[in-house]
């Protein structure tokens, strides 16, 4: 049906074309003329870019890359206050203490126009024994959020969002183990393995992919992809499902067919992370590698 | 059809001979695929003329290790995707048809002649990665290889890519359709 209208259409922009002839005779002058005129028109777009170049280079020469970090370590009556880096919007983030059964409630909030609350993200805890820790990265117009804890057991746990001023995205829910700050990404300890995961700050908010799980889950040389990866419009990719892979070769092929990324290229099977450019989106996904 | 590549090879014609040997023989073809990927008229004839000055600057460097055609249309998608990376394409205002406008004073507007033009715009509006391969195989008509070629991708992406644009297309279609 599809492929009949695409050829009808086909044939349809042939007449087109054809009833609208335009010769066209090739003149070395035009090629002259148009040379010189898009350097006259654009003249003021080459003298701005070399200034903005001078001052971006400037800017990276002198400005060490942690001043881009705020921190935050104390929680004051439960709740955190946080904004986005233009502090348009002001969101703060809440736990409540035992409500029963070793339960906690906590989640992330903003106060709309009206002054009403709003919620953006809950979830229920379980089996906590408390929360006492929260450190908060903010990042250009998004922020992370780690959220630590122990449980019953004394055991410590995390729970990581990522969070921009439209959406926030649980990376992890509470999960056994330990958050590090880097000084340009997140280290994830989890307590069942010795392995961890890389988390690269440095994301452009808007370009984000989120995986719901680790994507890569493997075996020395033997590698499944277990799950989905969410995208910016908040579907997910379901392609990535119980694939073996034998090598860094076949791991290479696989991506590209899936994610059509023409120049990846993985040089180990070591690597955590994923620098891609998905359908013009640029983003990463993150691997956990066994 | 002209053997391009052979006339390179064989020649004695001059660089501006050569030249207008393609246009005659690409100028078509190439318009189409710039009328397609942007949706303009006027600026898809600009483009031409613009890929066939690049065409003549870069003949001599032209290594024959790819078809002429295809290396005239990795030229003008490559020309096309600059063009819709400029601040000018996302200035022009493209709400109004292109054909649509063309068509008035040419044709008769049926009902047949809209669906034709719906199924352009809507091929104008794909993703690019999708765009390009949709163009090359149903308005160049080139194989996947040859399309495998010219976008230097490989055969197997671009039946995906076929399949992915077809799919999206027939959805966007149906929901138009409603």
């Amino acid at each position: 049906m599809i492929d009949k209208k695409l050829k009808d259409s086909a044939k349809f922009l042939d007449k087109v074309i054809e009833l609208s002839p335009k010769e066209l005779k090739f003149d070395k002058s035009v090629k002259k003329r148009k040379t010189l005129n898009f350097v006259y028109n654009y003249r003021w777009a080459y003298i701005l870019s070399a200034f903005s170049l001078l001052i971006v280079l400037g800017l990276f020469i002198t400005k060490p890359y942690t001043t881009d970090f705020i921190r935050n370590d104390t929680i004051d009556n439960n709740t955190i206050n946080f904004y986005t880096s233009n502090e348009q919007q002001k969101y703060y983030f809440k736990y409540e203490p035992l409500l029963q059964d070793n339960k906690q409630l906590v989640g992330i909030f903003y106060k709309d126009e009206a002054g009403q609350k709003q919620v953006m993200y809950t979830e229920l805890f379980e089996n906590v024994k408390r929360v006492n820790d929260i450190d908060q990265i903010i990042y250009d117009d998004y922020q992370y959020l780690i959220l630590r804890g122990t449980d019953q057991e004394n055991i410590p746990f995390f729970t990581l969002f990522y969070f921009n001023k439209d959406n926030v995205y649980p990376i992890y829910r509470k999960t056994l183990g330990e958050v590090l700050i880097e000084k340009k990404y997140l280290r994830v300890l989890h307590n069942d393995s010795s392995e961890s995961t890389i988390i690269p700050i440095d994301i452009r908010a808007n370009d984000i992919m989120l995986p719901d799980d680790p994507v890569i889950i493997g075996n020395n040389h033997h590698i499944s992809i277990l799950s989905n990866v969410y995208l910016e419009d908040n579907s997910f990719d379901s392609n990535l499902n119980n694939y073996i892979i034998r090598n860094v070769s076949e791991l290479n092929q696989y991506l590209n067919y899936i994610y059509e990324l023409d120049d990846l290229e993985l040089t180990n099977m070591d690597n955590f992370q994923l620098n891609v450019n998905y359908e013009d989106r640029k983003g990463h996904i993150f691997f956990k590698i066994k | 059809m002209v053997d391009a590549g052979k006339i390179i090879e064989n020649t004695c014609l001059s660089d501006e001979d050569l030249i207008q040997v393609f246009i005659e023989e690409y100028y078509k073809e190439v318009k189409k695929i710039a009328i397609s990927y942007l949706g303009d008229y006027s600026t898809a004839e600009d483009i031409a003329q613009d890929v066939f000055i690049k065409v003549y600057n870069n003949l001599k460097s032209f290594k024959r290790k790819s078809d002429v055609f295809t290396w005239i249309y990795r030229i003008t998608i490559n020309h096309c995707r600059d063009y819709v990376k400029s601040a000018h394409f996302r200035k022009v205002d493209l709400t109004e048809s292109f054909i649509m406008n063309r068509m008035v004073t040419q044709s008769d507007f049926t009902e047949e002649v809209i669906e034709r033009i719906n199924t352009i715009e809507k091929v104008t509006e794909l993703p690019v990665k999708l765009k390009e391969v949709i163009i090359l195989y149903y308005y160049n008509q080139l194989t996947t290889k040859e399309i495998a070629k010219t976008l230097r991708i490989r055969e197997s992406t671009v039946r995906t890519r076929l399949t992915r644009a077809r799919q999206l297309l027939e959805t966007q279609l149906k929901i138009d359709g409603r």
